[in-house]
């Protein structure tokens, strides 16, 4: 199991990560971003890879299993 | 997945593409070595912050990865502060101010630079922007200067005038057009940005060419084609931008405008691929490809697929399908442009919002919106499924508030 670490000091709601992941990540009414799912498995571990490194302002990172958050 | 045979990857330019790239070819399996080449001393920062928070506090913008994460878990080799200066595709060399590097795939994302100002910097009084260093040295200026004009009434130089003028200057904005973004978005949408401009206070003087830059004392006259001589203490000249790739000519890649490349990002080297603001995407091998759009969003996606496709074999080689996307902020407003522009526009008010939505022959190509996220959300989802008419579009539209 993987999961997204989101730096909430970056995320500006852009929503582009939206477009790669939209079974896992949406936008709710104020733009906030929100995360569908805690944790993935690996059959949506690429998309989840691309949307991490589609937003703009580098907010989404993927942790691995057993990657401590920093 | 193996990559013994692009063992060596080198990217050339330390923006965010190049980061990018970096960050995928790892995530696609490489176990080769990765150096990142870059003219900037710093670690790869947010760029757009440079005519936004990092021009009004005058610091260095954040980096988008830290050292530890960038050498520690990417196992990237950084070379900053150091510059390509030529190619040699024969025996893989890469050229630069230091020496030679070797290469199995080569990413080039050198980004772009900002259009010099035809008369010079006057002793440091006519400047550009694009740096974390162009943002301090400007924030000085601004705030002990009075009188400031900006050239260029596009996305950086509006943000520009936004920040002198929340840091006390008096701003005059020159612009050639009607207002901001007339050429790619059409004149309803630059006249209401030029309403956001002297709503503001920004004396904005459109339909304005600058014919002369001279010194005046210690301060500097810029006349315009109407005759119209504007004495400032400070000039920002923006009037665009340009890829600087003088270091690949004689190398054989195909340069245009940027480095011509296919929605693979390769060039017409298979061994060297291009991403972000250098690239020039020509759509010889897919159904269509989006216009060379200049944003963080595109940098992003085009070096996701460059730094996959330089450690993999074409079998298996991705494309860019990412819909453009822009954002700016001036005087604590934010303008979001999702999609492409057309001809035809049809304005919708909504709250303190408006959007812009534009329609190619009924169908809906892309928006902008002038604080109105939920609405250019809508859009951005609308263009995701891919079906939608514009006239379907400003429908739905209509009541969400903005
Ligand atoms: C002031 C400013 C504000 C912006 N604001 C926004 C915004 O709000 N939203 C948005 O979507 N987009 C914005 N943009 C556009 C966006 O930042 C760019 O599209 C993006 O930075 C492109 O990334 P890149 O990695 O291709 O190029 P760059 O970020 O330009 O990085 C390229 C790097 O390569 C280096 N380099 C160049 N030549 C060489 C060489 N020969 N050898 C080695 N290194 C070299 C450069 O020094 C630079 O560090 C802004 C741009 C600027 C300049
Ligand atoms: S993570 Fe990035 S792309 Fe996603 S909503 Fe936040 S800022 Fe936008």
């Amino acid at each position: 199991m993987s999961a997204f670490e989101l730096d909430s000091s970056r995320c500006e709601g852009h929503g582009v990560c939206v477009d790669a992941a939209p079974h896992l990540l949406a936008l709710d009414d104020e733009g906030e971003l929100v995360l569908l799912a805690e944790t993935f498995g690996d059959a949506d571990a690429d998309a989840a890879a691309d949307a991490a490194l589609v937003c703009p302002v580098a907010a989404l990172r993927v942790v691995g299993p057993g990657e401590a958050s920093s | 997945m193996s990559t013994s045979a692009r063992s060596s990857l080198v990217i050339v330019g330390a923006g965010l593409a190049g980061v990018r790239a970096a960050e995928s070819a790892r995530n696609a399996g490489h176990d080769g070595s990765i150096v990142l080449v870059g003219a900037e001393t710093a670690l790869p920062y947010e760029r757009p912050q440079v005519t936004k928070e990092a021009l009004l506090a005058g610091a260095s913008p954040r980096h988008y990865v830290e050292h530890d994460q960038l050498v520690g878990r990417l196992g990237v080799q950084l070379r900053l502060g150091t510059r390509a200066t030529g190619l040699d595709r024969r025996r893989r060399l890469l050229r630069t101010a230091d020496g030679k590097i070797g290469y199995d795939a080569l990413v080039v994302a050198t980004g772009a630079q900002p259009t010099p100002c035809p008369w010079g910097n006057l002793d440091g009084q006519v400047s550009t922007v694009r740096t974390a260093r162009d943002a301090v040295l400007l924030h000085r200026v601004l705030t002990g200067r009075r009188r400031v004009v900006v050239v260029g009434a596009g996305l950086i130089g509006s943000e520009i005038a936004s920040a002198a003028q929340a840091l006390g200057a008096e701003v005059t904005l020159v612009e050639r057009g009607c207002g901001p973004l007339e050429a790619s978005h059409g004149r309803s949408l630059a006249e209401h940005l030029a309403r956001l401009h002297r709503t503001a206070g920004t004396r904005l003087v459109t339909g304005a060419a600058v014919t002369s830059l001279v010194r005046a004392g210690a301060s500097v006259a810029v006349d315009l084609g109407s005759g119209e001589r504007i004495v400032a203490e400070h000039v920002v000249w923006a009037v665009g931008v340009r890829s600087d790739l003088g270091w690949l000519v004689g190398s054989g890649i195909r340069v245009a405008e940027g480095v011509l490349c296919t929605t693979a990002m390769v060039t017409n080297d298979p061994a060297v691929f291009v991403a972000g603001d250098a690239a020039q995407v020509v759509a010889t091998d897919g159904p269509q490809a989006a216009p060379r759009s200049m944003s963080q969003s595109m940098a992003a996606a085009q070096g996701l697929v460059a730094g996959h496709n330089a450690v993999t074999p074409p079998g298996s080689w991705s494309r860019t399908t990412a819909t453009p996307y822009f954002w700016s902020t001036w005087y604590d407003r934010r303008i979001q442009g999702v999609g492409v522009p057309s001809a035809r526009s049809t304005v919708l008010q909504e709250g303190g919002g408006t959007l812009h939505l534009y329609e190619h022959r009924g169908r809906l190509t892309g928006a902008v919106g002038i604080d109105a996220k939920a609405s250019v959300r809508r859009v951005r989802e609308l263009l995701r499924e891919g079906s939608s008419s514009g006239a379907h579009a400003a429908r739905e539209m209509t009541g969400r508030p903005a």
